[in-house]
């Protein structure tokens, strides 16, 4: 605690105040309040002080704004200063008590060390989940390669290092497992190129519905042995959007066809007139009950989506050992054609 | 490089293949059928027909993949190996994870090839499965070199000294501390400090505990 006179000049102050900047409390007798302050804040701090004695009144601890005082050996000291007011030999002295906050500063800037650390980790990890949104991406497409073109290169490599042999113990085999050696890799190319399309989609935009068909049953039949056949009739003239969603509803047909139908032959007609289009894909595998796997079967719901998407017709129709034909019809509206 | 050829008497390997894939089912028919020694007996598309096929055709080789839809490739060699002992199985895939790998080994597959070796290699890892000796691709070799370091350097209690060791055995035997310091003919403080050494290297906090795990890890002979 520490008393000024009106003149700024130190009456009186405490054992403890002086310790804290690093003097005996005689040292600090009659010298100016400034005095106890840096030399850059002495000007502002008389301003304040005067202003102060012009309108005396109490100022609260933590109230006030943080000050910095000047310790004997030079260092700074952070401080806080509460103060009040009174009256000796009609002069107005003030009594300043002042507290050391530099441990409070101390814990202030640890802490905001912290948020800043913190807030650095966040963009760190946020920028870590965009990537792993990108790998993840990535890791599905490397997957579905490792699925499909590994699986028809394996074999289309065994079956290569093999066939010598073969031909010696029978050549109609032989000539057979050959046929089965070029679809095994026109398969795996078309597979190649499937999947490129995956990772840069714009690119459907720009291939025909017709290339695109072609190109899914030289995959999906390759790898999945099923010889499927394409049938185009008419003229290709289709929106962007169309020809994308007939692609995709195809492509989940024909994957479901692969996976599990376990058919001997699948077959892909696309007809095109000016006023409608329609696509049909059937195989003559095992079936299934069309309601038993209604809303359970993601490849179903994806054709379905497609389909509403261009505000086509979608029928699905199977039967238990009766095959399944998968069918989308498309509409020109009317005065677009 | 063995041709396959048989003696009039030997019938051949019996084959089950298992693969989701029907082109590399395909293809897997199409190898067996050049070599007299092997004979493709039956093909499953996923691991539970496996199974089945197994109690039904009772090959001698299964070559299993380990992706699959159905029961995994893992899942179906236990439960053939559990069922049926005398099979072995051959994981064949195209994926070399660590888990992979291990999982098919614990579960008793003999064998763990890629979808990368050939034809000869293939027939002679079948021929090395019927005879119960392992064939295992480079890549799953490593990964098996790999996990032993690991599990050598990793599990607490590797770094306990011979000292250590030798109290831990005798805390193991039963006995406390001073009848240890009796036994090893050092002082009852030398062998508190030993002991709270070997609780600590076995991260363990009481002389029960170090005890129970000795016994469950083996770092005693038992």
């Amino acid at each position: 605690m520490v008393v000024v006179d009106s003149t700024g000049r130190i009456l009186l102050v405490n054992a403890k105040l002086a310790t804290l900047f690093g003097y005996q409390p005689e040292e600090l007798q009659n010298q100016e309040i400034e005095f106890l302050l840096p030399q850059q804040l002495r000007q502002v701090h008389m301003q304040h002080r005067q202003g102060f004695l012009q309108s005396p009144h109490v100022r609260e601890m933590g109230v006030g704004f943080d000050l910095v005082g000047r310790h004997k050996n030079g260092t700074l000291i952070p401080i806080e200063v509460g103060l009040g007011f009174g009256r000796l030999h009609k002069d107005v002295v003030t009594i300043a008590s002042v507290i050391d906050i530099s441990l409070r500063k101390q814990t202030e800037s640890v802490l905001e060390t912290r948020v800043k650390e913190r807030t650095a980790e966040l963009e760190r990890l946020y920028e870590q989940i965009e990537q792993n949104a990108v790998a993840a991406e990535r890791s599905r497409i490397a997957h579905d390669l490792h699925d499909s073109v590994t699986q028809t290169l394996f074999s289309a490599s065994i079956i290569a290092d093999i066939l010598p042999r073969l031909w010696q113990r029978n050549s109609q085999e032989a000539e057979r497992r050959l046929h089965e050696l070029r679809e095994l890799t026109r398969g795996a190319l078309a597979e190649m190129r499937t999947l490129l399309l995956e990772l840069r989609p714009t690119a459907l935009n720009n291939v025909a519905l017709t290339d695109l068909l072609h190109q899914l049953a030289e995959a999906v039949g390759g790898r999945s042995r099923v010889p499927i056949t394409v049938t185009i009739q008419g003229e290709e003239d289709l929106p962007v959007g169309v020809r994308v969603a007939f692609y995709r509803i195809t492509q989940e047909a024909l994957n479901n066809v692969a996976k599990h139908a376990e058919a001997t032959h699948a077959a892909v007609f696309l007809t095109m007139t000016t006023e409608r289009t329609e696509i049909l894909i059937q195989d003559d595998g095992r079936g299934f009950q069309v309601n038993a796997i209604a809303g359970k079967c993601l490849g179903l719901n994806i054709m379905r989506e497609r389909a509403e998407e261009i505000q086509a017709r979608l029928s699905i129709q199977s039967q238990p050992g009766q095959g399944a034909v998968v069918h989308a019809l498309w509409q020109r509206p009317e005065g677009t054609a | 490089m063995n041709t396959g050829k048989l003696a009039p008497t030997e019938a051949p390997i019996r084959v089950l293949v298992v693969d989701d894939q029907a082109v590399v089912r395909s293809g897997l028919a199409a190898f067996l059928s050049i070599y007299d020694d092997l004979a493709l007996v039956g093909e499953a598309n996923d691991g539970a027909k496996a199974v089945n096929l197994c109690g039904q055709l009772r090959p001698d080789v299964v070559l299993m993949d380990l992706v699959m839809p159905n029961m995994d490739g893992a899942e179906a060699t236990l439960a053939i190996r559990k069922h049926y002992p005398q099979i072995q199985v051959v994981a064949l895939t195209s994926f070399k994870e660590d888990d992979l790998v291990k999982r098919v080994l614990e579960a008793g597959a003999i064998g763990y090839l890629l979808k990368n070796v050939s034809a000869d290699e293939l027939a002679d890892a079948i021929r090395a499965a019927y005879a119960g000796r392992p064939t295992l691709a480079p890549e799953a070799t490593q990964v098996l070199i790999r996990q032993a370091r690991q599990s050598a350097f990793t599990q607490p209690g590797f770094d306990l000294t011979e000292r250590e060791r030798e109290v831990l055995v005798l805390m193991v035997e039963g006995l406390n501390n001073s009848e240890i310091a009796d036994r090893l003919i050092i002082s009852r403080s030398t062998v508190k400090f030993h002991v709270s050494n070997v609780l600590s290297k076995l991260q363990v906090a009481s002389r029960m505990e170090a005890i129970g795990y000795a016994l469950k890890h083996k770092l005693v002979p038992s």
